[in-house]
This record gives C-alpha cells, sequence and structure tokens, in this order.
C-alpha cells in the first residue's frame, strides 16, 4: 500500500515536471516565433505611404490647386499626380469668420474628392494640412485639407 | 534441517540471481532509453542548426532591404527638403558639406538640381553618404518623360529599391525618383 503510494507520488511527480517542461519549452518556442514575426514585419510601405501623401498635399497646395476649391480641378490633378497602385480621398472643409474680428468661425462647405472614383477605400495613412482663400486682397476662407492615401 | 538450509540459500541466490538479472535488464533499458534519447537530441541540434541557418539568411536579407529602403527614403528626404550646405554650393562644387536641392520643403531649385546632375558620380556617393552602393537620379515630368538624370542604371541582379518624391520644379507637380541598389 505505502509502495503504491509512492509510485503514485512519483508518477505525479513526473508528469509535473513534464508538465513544467512543456509549458517552458512552449513558452520559448511562442517567444521566438513571435520575435522572428516581429523582426520580419515590413514598416517601410506604410512609412512611404506616409511621405508620399505629405508630399501630394504639401505641392497641391504649394501649387494652389487646393485653394481654387474647386472640386473638378483638383480630382484632375489628383488622378493626374496619383500612382496607378494607389487609392486616394481628398477632403477639404472650408470655415469663414464669424465677423470683421474674426474672433470665431463658421462651418462654409465641404468637398471630397475620391480618385479613383467609386473606389472603396481601406486602411490607409493620413495627411492634413491648412490653408486659407483670399477675396479681394484679404483672407476669405480658412480650410483644413485631409487626404488619405491607400493602396489598391 | 540441511535440506531445509539448502533451500533457503539456493532461494537466496535464485532471488540474488533475479535481482542480478532485474539490474542488468534495467542497465540495458536505461542504455537503449539513453540511445534513444542522443538520436532524439542529435535529430533536434540539427534542425536547430539548419533552422537558426534559414533565419540568419532571411534575416541577413532583411537585414540589407531595410537598410537601403531607410536609406532611399533619408536620402530623398533630405534633399528635397534641405538646400544643402553650403546653402549655395552650386556655385562652387569643390567644397560641398551636404547635398540638398530645395529652396523650401518639395520645391526645388532648377541651378540646384542641374548642379546635383552634373556632380562627379564618386564625390556625389560620398557627400550622399553612400560610398558602398550604387544610385540613379531622375526628375520626371508627370507624363514620364525625363527632364534630369544622373548616377548609375542598376544591373538586372542588383537589390533595388527606388523611391519617388512629388516636388515642385519651376511651379509644376514633377516627380523625383531616387534608386539606391547594391
Amino acid at each position: 500500500m505505502r509502495n503504491d503510494n509512492l509510485r503514485k507520488e512519483k508518477g505525479f511527480f513526473f508528469a509535473l515536471d513534464s508538465l513544467i517542461a512543456i509549458v517552458i519549452a512552449f513558452i520559448l518556442i511562442s517567444g521566438v516565433v513571435i520575435f522572428i514575426n516581429r523582426a520580419e514585419e515590413d514598416k517601410f510601405p506604410d512609412l512611404y505611404l506616409e511621405k508620399l501623401s505629405n508630399d501630394i498635399l504639401f505641392t497641391l497646395n504649394k501649387n494652389n490647386t487646393l485653394q481654387t476649391l474647386d472640386k473638378t480641378k483638383i480630382q484632375n490633378v489628383l488622378s493626374g499626380i496619383l500612382p496607378k497602385n494607389l487609392g486616394a480621398k481628398l477632403n477639404i472643409t472650408t470655415f469663414s469668420c464669424v465677423d470683421n474680428s474674426c474672433s470665431s468661425f463658421k462651418y462654409n462647405s465641404n468637398i471630397t474628392v475620391t480618385v479613383p472614383v467609386n473606389t472603396v477605400e481601406n486602411n490607409g495613412v493620413i495627411a492634413r494640412t491648412g490653408f486659407v482663400t483670399f477675396k479681394g486682397g484679404r483672407i476669405d476662407l480658412y480650410a483644413i485639407a485631409v487626404l488619405r492615401i491607400w493602396l489598391i | 534441517m540441511e535440506i531445509f538450509k539448502n533451500k533457503i540459500k539456493f532461494n537466496t541466490f535464485k532471488k540474488f540471481n533475479k535481482f542480478n538479472k532485474f539490474n542488468k535488464l534495467t542497465g540495458q533499458i536505461t542504455s537503449t532509453e539513453f540511445l534513444i534519447v542522443s538520436s532524439v537530441l542529435i535529430i533536434l541540434f540539427i534542425f536547430a542548426a539548419n533552422f537558426w541557418n534559414i533565419v540568419a539568411i532571411r534575416f541577413s536579407n532583411k537585414s540589407l532591404r531595410s537598410s537601403l529602403e531607410l536609406t532611399a527614403l533619408d536620402i530623398s528626404d533630405f534633399l528635397i527638403k534641405n538646400p544643402g550646405m553650403p546653402t549655395s554650393w552650386e556655385s562652387n562644387t569643390t567644397i560641398i558639406y551636404s547635398l540638398g536641392l530645395a529652396s523650401s520643403p518639395n520645391t526645388l531649385t532648377q541651378s540646384k538640381v542641374s548642379a546635383f546632375t552634373t556632380l562627379n558620380y564618386n564625390s556625389s556617393k560620398k557627400i550622399l553618404g553612400i560610398p558602398n552602393y550604387e544610385y540613379k537620379f531622375r526628375i520626371r515630368m508627370l507624363n514620364g518623360i525625363v527632364l534630369l538624370q544622373s548616377g548609375l542604371d542598376p544591373t538586372a541582379t542588383a537589390e533595388v529599391v527606388s523611391v519617388t518624391r512629388f516636388v515642385l520644379l519651376n511651379s509644376s507637380i514633377t516627380k523625383m525618383e531616387f534608386a539606391i541598389w547594391r
């Protein structure tokens, strides 16, 4: 009877040993797999898309395309710039001053341009910029442009 | 009595012998176990070594690729966002500390771009900080026509990373392509 108990205990210890060993091995293997997967993650496409979206928005702003607030013109210029493997959605929201001292703003209009037309929006990167439009030598509208681009 | 004593002796011998036999057998099993475990271990070691080799090769390739990608992106970023050092380096190309083509971010200066494309290839590589890589620089119109270019075309077997940036040159949107390869 005592022998039996001892045997049972021995068996129990062996099972516990193997259990601990398996758990440790599993943790180690999982660690290695996670480490390898993380190291293999390619962050370049996102970084490149981010640079590209900022470049596009910056150049559209600098050559006064955005300031026209002309949906057709912006659509044409954007489709001329955008590489064929990318989709883009540009949203421009304009605000005007409430009074002459421009103490606060009110919503004016919203323009949305999608290139290619009717493309489905995917996970992408966002670039933002602000600009103003002039009328009669004075600031007319304040605008925020948000460009989202993604891989098609 | 004598017979009984002999019987005990025989039984003890028998027991001893059985124990001995058992011991020998246990030894043999242990040695077989050892053999199996050793074989499994050797197989595991061989597998681990091969696996490590594969992983190391993949990491090495990935590391080279990442290095090329980041270098290409950094150089293109620097070229389109900085005027260079000295700021009017294009007027005296014998003393250039750093190359930059911009008058303001994303706006290139024609004279700087022209001067860059006519620079000595090896000198420009050194100034850009890529003496061990080769590069190709192009300014294209949006319709694909090449306006200016310099550097070497990559070979068919080379690892190439090319980045395209949108810039303003003479108030027109153009593409600046910078490809780096080894």
